[in-house]
Order: C-alpha cells, then sequence, then structure tokens
C-alpha cells in the first residue's frame, strides 16, 4: 500500500512588491509514490522546493493545483485526522513549551494524540529510557541543549507511534554523538513499520536512514533511485586509490587528477565518462609496481556538492 | 479515549499555559498587579472627574465603574486566556501556524490557548473587584453582569480574530491591528453618549466598540431586550465572518523558515 502520492502536486506563492506582483514556483507539480515502510531522503539545495512539498504533505499548505494523498488521505483536507497517524520534525520549530520541562509536552502531546493516560505514561518512559532522556523529563526545555531538545522533538515526534514520519533537516545543529543517536532511533522506528520521509543536507543522515533518494531542484524531480545509484547518476567521476611496492611520483596523465600523494601511495580522480575505467588502471599498473587498488564512488557529500554547485551555476 | 477525555485536553491546555507563565512567579503576580493599580488609576480620575461633575449625558460614576467592570472582565478573558489572539496576525505573516496545523486538535482554538497574556489577568481580577465594591452587588446584578461580560467578551474575541486574520489578505497586518485594536479598547471605556452622529454608526459598525460603552446602560442599569439581542446577533455575525476568513486565510498561508519556539 502507498503511504505518500502525488500527482502534479504544485505550489506557487504569489509576492507582491509594491504595485508589482509576481509569483514564485515553490514545487512545479511532482510526481511521488512511497511505499508503507519505506525511508526515503528527500534531497536538494536551499529553495528547490523541499519544506514546501513536506508542508503540503502534512496539510499545512494547500497546494496551488494537483492533488495528494497520505495514508489515502487528502492533507490539507483531513489534517487532523491525518495527523493522528503522522509524526513531524520541522528542525527550525519546536513544538516543546519553552519554559516546562519537557516531560510535560510529552503528556500535553498524549493528551493532544488521544492516547490513554497510561499509554502515554508508558511511551514516554520508553522514548526516554530509549532516548537516554529520562533525567532530563523534569528539566525546563531552556535549559537543555539543542542535542538534547532535539532528541525530545523527535520522542515528541514518535509517542503516538505515527505510521509516517515527516523528518525536516531532523539534526541541523547537532554534535556528531547526538546525529548518531537521532539516526539510529529513526532507523528503529522505519524498521518497526513506519515510513521515513526525510530531508537533510547532511550525507550521513542520508546515507544512514533512507534507502531511496529523490531529488529535487527548482521544485521539480530530478532524480529518483537507491542512494547507491545516486553516486553514479549524478557524479561520473571515479576515485582511484592505489599502493606501491616502490616509492611513487605523480603521475601526468590528462583528464586525471591527482588528489592526494604519499611517499608510496596515490589518490585519483577523473570522470569515467572522459576516460574509460579500465584504460586508467591498465595505464597505472603499467607505470606502478602496484600493491593495492581501490577504484570507488565519489563520498556522498560530494554529489551533494555537485548538485548543490550545479543549482548555484543555474542562471 | 472517550469523548470526556478528549474534552479534558483544553483545560490541560489552558493549565499548561498557565504554568509556563508561573514559572517565573514573581514576574506574573507583579505584571498582575501592575496591571491591576493601571486600571484603578484610570478609575481614581474618573472618580476625581466625577466628583467635580457629578453627571455626564445621563452617567453617573457607577455607569463608567460598570464599563470599566465589564470592559477589563471580558478583554481579560479573551486576551488573558487567549494569549495568542493580540499576536496571531504577527503567527500567520511570521509562518508560525506550522506547529498548531500539523497537530490533530482544531488549530485556532489550539493557538489561542496555548498562551497566557499575564498583564491581561490584572483586568480579569480588576473587574470583579469594582462589580464587588461599586455596583450594589446582588444575584440579578451578578446575572446581568456576567451576560455583559460573555456579549462583550464575544463581540471583542469575534473582533479582534477578524482583524488579525486580514493578515492572510494583507500579507502585513500586525501593525494595523495593534493600532485598530488600540481604538476598540479606548472606545469601549468611555460613556456611550459622548459619540454622536456619524461616529456613533462607525462604533455600531466597523469598530463596535458602541456596543460595549453602551452595556452599562442597557444591560446593567436598565436591561434591554432589543439591545441584548442585536448585541448578541451582531457578535454570531462577526464570530462567523471571522471563522470564514480564518478557513479562507489557510488557503492563503505562506508558512515560513523563522526559528521557533513556543514560549
Amino acid at each position: 500500500m502507498l503511504a505518500v502520492r502525488t500527482e502534479g502536486l504544485r505550489k506557487v506563492f504569489e509576492q507582491r512588491r509594491g504595485r508589482e506582483r509576481s509569483s514564485h514556483v515553490a514545487v512545479a507539480g511532482i510526481d511521488l509514490q512511497i511505499e508503507q515502510g519505506e525511508a526515503v531522503a528527500f534531497i536538494g539545495p536551499n529553495g528547490a522546493g523541499k519544506s514546501t512539498t513536506i508542508k503540503m504533505l502534512t496539510g499545512i499548505l494547500h497546494p496551488s493545483s494537483g492533488s495528494a494523498e497520505v495514508l489515502g488521505l487528502v492533507p490539507w483536507q483531513q489534517r487532523q485526522r491525518l495527523a493522528l497517524q503522522i509524526g513531524t520534525v520541522f528542525g527550525q520549530r519546536s513544538q516543546l513549551w519553552f519554559h516546562l520541562p519537557a516531560g510535560d509536552t510529552l503528556r500535553l502531546l498524549g493528551a493532544i494524540y488521544e492516547l490513554p493516560t497510561d499509554v502515554a505514561r508508558w511511551r514516554s518512559e520508553e522514548l526516554a529510557e530509549r532516548f537516554a532522556l529520562r533525567e532530563l523529563l523534569t528539566v525546563p526545555v531552556r535549559k537543555l541543549s539543542l542535542g538534547q531538545r532535539m532528541r525530545f522533538e523527535i520522542a515528541a515526534s514518535l509517542l503516538h507511534q505515527p505510521q509516517v514520519l515527516f523528518l525536516d533537516e531532523p539534526t541541523v545543529g547537532l554534535d556528531v554523538i547526538a546525529k548518531a543517536e537521532v539516526r539510529e532511533v529513526i532507523r528503529e522506528a522505519n524498521q518497526g513499520g513506519a515510513t521515513v520521509f526525510l530531508t537533510s543536507h547532511d550525507a550521513g543522515d542520508i546515507e544512514s536512514i533512507a534507502r531511496r533518494a529523490i531529488v529535487i531542484d527548482h521544485g521539480a524531480i530530478v532524480f529518483d533511485g537507491k542512494v547507491s545509484s545516486l553516486r553514479r547518476q549524478w557524479l561520473t567521476d571515479k576515485v582511484v586509490e592505489l599502493r606501491s611496492e616502490e616509492e611513487v611520483t605523480p603521475p601526468e596523465m590528462p583528464g586525471v587528477v591527482v588528489e592526494k600523494a604519499s611517499r608510496y601511495g596515490l589518490r585519483l580522480r577523473f570522470s569515467a565518462q572522459d576516460l574509460p575505467v579500465r584504460q586508467v588502471v591498465a595505464d597505472l599498473l603499467e607505470r606502478y609496481p602496484v600493491y593495492d587498488i581501490t577504484i570507488s564512488d565519489p563520498p556522498l557529500e560530494s554529489v551533494i556538492a555537485a548538485i548543490y554547485q550545479r543549482e548555484a551555476t543555474r542562471p | 479515549m472517550s469523548t470526556a477525555d478528549r474534552r479534558r485536553f483544553w483545560p490541560r491546555l489552558m493549565l499548561t499555559a498557565m504554568r509556563a507563565q508561573l514559572a517565573y512567579p514573581t514576574a506574573f503576580w507583579l505584571t498582575v498587579l501592575a496591571m491591576v493599580l493601571n486600571d484603578g488609576v484610570w478609575l481614581a480620575f474618573w472618580w476625581l472627574y466625577f466628583s467635580r461633575f457629578p453627571v455626564i449625558h445621563g452617567w453617573r460614576l457607577e455607569d463608567v465603574a460598570a464599563l470599566w467592570a465589564i470592559s477589563a472582565s471580558a478583554l481579560g478573558i479573551v486576551q488573558g486566556f487567549g494569549g495568542n489572539l493580540t499576536r496571531l496576525a504577527r503567527l500567520i505573516m511570521q509562518g508560525e501556524l506550522d506547529v498548531y496545523l500539523s497537530l490533530p486538535k482544531p488549530a485556532l482554538p489550539h493557538l489561542l490557548l496555548s498562551r497566557v497574556n499575564v498583564a491581561s489577568l490584572g483586568d480579569v481580577l480588576f473587574g470583579p473587584l469594582v462589580f464587588l465594591a461599586f455596583l450594589h452587588p446582588s444575584l440579578a446584578r451578578l446575572g446581568l453582569f456576567l451576560l455583559a461580560v460573555v456579549l462583550a467578551g464575544a463581540i471583542f474575541l469575534a473582533f479582534l480574530l477578524l482583524l488579525h486574520t486580514m493578515a492572510f489578505f494583507l500579507g502585513r497586518a500586525d501593525l494595523l491591528a495593534d493600532q485598530v485594536t488600540i481604538s476598540m479598547i479606548t472606545f469601549s471605556t468611555y460613556p456611550s453618549p459622548i459619540f454622536q452622529g456619524g461616529l456613533r454608526l462607525v462604533l455600531f459598525t466597523l469598530l463596535p466598540a458602541g456596543f460595549i460603552n453602551t452595556m452599562p446602560v442597557s444591560i446593567l442599569r436598565s436591561p434591554d431586550p432589543r439591545f441584548i439581542a442585536g448585541a448578541a446577533a451582531f457578535a454570531l455575525l462577526l464570530g462567523l465572518l471571522a471563522l470564514l476568513a480564518w478557513r479562507q486565510g489557510l488557503r492563503r498561508y505562506a508558512s515560513g523558515n523563522l526559528f521557533q519556539a513556543r514560549l
């Protein structure tokens, strides 16, 4: 069964400056189909239309045209019914009461999600335990660190065991350890059956949580496939790392960039579109007494950087 | 969860909003006291005035005291417990409705009741104090006083709501809303007979303070069923218009990306 389905979903913001009116197409008619239980990363540069799409899928924004269903419900028409079945985390927006202990917000959310009191208490304690937040339940939110606050935000979004989780930059501003904890909890929720729809600029989030990536650029989907094939499709570059039995001098090969050179090792980069891999490898094997060689795709960070760079250089 | 459990959410929300303000108890009580004193100073001015000129257009000190008791109680309840009402235009403009729109409760009452305006709680205390001190309380008069507070509160609520929802359509309505709110409060706290001619028409239509500043005479002194029915019908009409504007406005809501916390 589909958790999310959209057809031609489009959002245009009207802008007015003085007497001049203009319009900005934030989402340019996207088609999406996401099965229940999938973990999808929705990526793209700032202003690409990610948050606007999430806001339409959660019923916060009305679309300009097109249709969408989440769990069989039309978000902007059946917003309250849908909200009972989904969880949302907006990294920039807090649903915690700033001056009260986070435990108070969890209790109130139990009532908002219509959980019986004992179930709400049990879930709060379970999540607090899972996120290592038990000692912090009685601490006012204003006294929590950003990482602790974000863990509470995610705990709050999981309180009612939602079927779909919409996460808009859930690890923004977190340190490495807090990011790892948050990712693990999201993965667990996904393994428990929840569909995860994630936006993030962090390659670590995407690689550790999502199996499918959807890239949006100027409001239109430009890639929809496995995270692993995102690298191959977006960047045709290959990275070759070799260890030599003898000292090496960096090669001068047209189309090959030396990224790093040490006494016995080299890291090279080239475009597989311009140079066949076998030709580069054969050349290297001929030049050096190779002890070990690895050919890999560039890291996901490079892919994301390439997407954003392309965006920046567009007219 | 039963229907009764669901209904319990609203008092629980109000209690949470109150506790959020009581996190700083000294500041809380000082603010309440400051508002009671502020209202008291206004009434003291009127007392000085009436000690020299005992009657203006048939109004005595008791009528002005009734006006202050009604308007302070009504506005205090509406702005005090619906603490986000006077911030609504800003919340809309800055795209801060997202949290309320992503939760499974009616967004409008949820956001209104999510904040207590502490200063307005001073008004909530001041109104009944004036009623008890100046207005010869009896059971019948208490009933009439409560009726006036409910009607005035309904008019304030509907009017301010309609005013603030203009932010959906105008883009920036916060400054306009602030100005008009001040005018509404000002005209609601002066005796009705001093406003005549075209202004009177405005005060019973565009800026409906006329309904409120007539209440001491038309409800407390000599209850007029036609006035009461008219005020109730007007409040209902204004309320329906405000809800319609809210529903239509949500279709135009543009959200935003400001960092936001629930204070």
